[in-house]
């Protein structure tokens, strides 16, 4: 009796295709992330929920610059939110955004707004005293522990893996 | 004047050394979301990996037994 054996899957093909799956998966990764870092500037939220206010000093100084008091805390000039920009490593920021993500403590006492500028909103420009102020972190870009995925976007990946794996 | 050539092309030898990585002089910073990605991808892979593993032991053996 002569016994024939066929097989559905070859792990060999999958083995050839994971490379391309995981950097495709990694493409649309930055393309998704870039979009919804951009989107929490815009709606002035942190990885886990609102970002905190800004301070009565934080509204002063943007109004002697000429910008909205009442735009979300990262987003006055629009400048961090135009700066992001998915590239083939990651997301490309400013990197004042990456301090606010971290929390920083300011350095100078500047005088705003600044250089030869005019002060708006029919104030006088004037210094702030801002050095040794802790900026607390307004937490809007995720590090590797706090990145996951929605469940729905690893099936959908192991499901091409399935695919991968059939002959 | 071949003097003063020559002491201008050494004032233009000079080797400029940074310390730090390259990033920190620039504007932008860089979140590293493709190396999140690739995480998640190979812990994703390497839990379904036992299963596989599996597969491919069962259809191995099998194939054994009814060959031998």
């Amino acid at each position: 009796m002569k016994l024939q054996i066929k097989t559905t899957f070859d792990f060999g093909k999958l083995a050839g295709s994971v490379k391309k799956m995981v950097s495709t998966f990694k493409e649309q990764t930055i393309l998704t992330e870039s979009k919804e870092m951009k989107k929490r500037i815009e709606a002035g939220n942190t990885i886990t929920g609102k970002m905190k206010k800004l301070s009565d000093a934080g509204v002063i100084t943007r109004i002697l610059r000429g910008h909205s008091p009442t735009s979300a805390p990262l987003n006055a000039s629009g400048k961090l939110l135009n700066s992001i920009k998915p590239i083939k490593s990651g997301v490309s920021i400013n990197k004042y955004g990456l301090y606010q993500s971290q929390g920083f403590t300011t350095q100078n006492n500047p005088v705003i707004p600044e250089g030869n500028k005019k002060a708006k909103g029919g104030l006088k420009k004037r210094q702030f005293k801002f050095a040794g102020k802790t900026i607390p972190a307004r937490k809007w870009i995720h590090d590797s522990e706090t990145f996951k995925y929605d469940k729905k976007v690893v099936n959908a990946f192991m499901k091409q893996i399935g695919k991968a794996l059939k002959k | 004047m071949k003097k003063h050539a020559k002491r201008l092309r050494e004032l233009h030898q000079f080797n400029l050394e940074l310390p730090g990585k390259i990033t920190d002089y620039l504007d932008e910073k860089l979140v590293p979301v493709s190396e999140m990605a690739e995480k998640v991808a190979e812990s994703a892979i390497v839990s379904k990996l036992g299963i596989y593993q599996k597969a491919k032991k069962m259809g191995e053996e099998f194939a054994r037994e009814i060959t031998d």
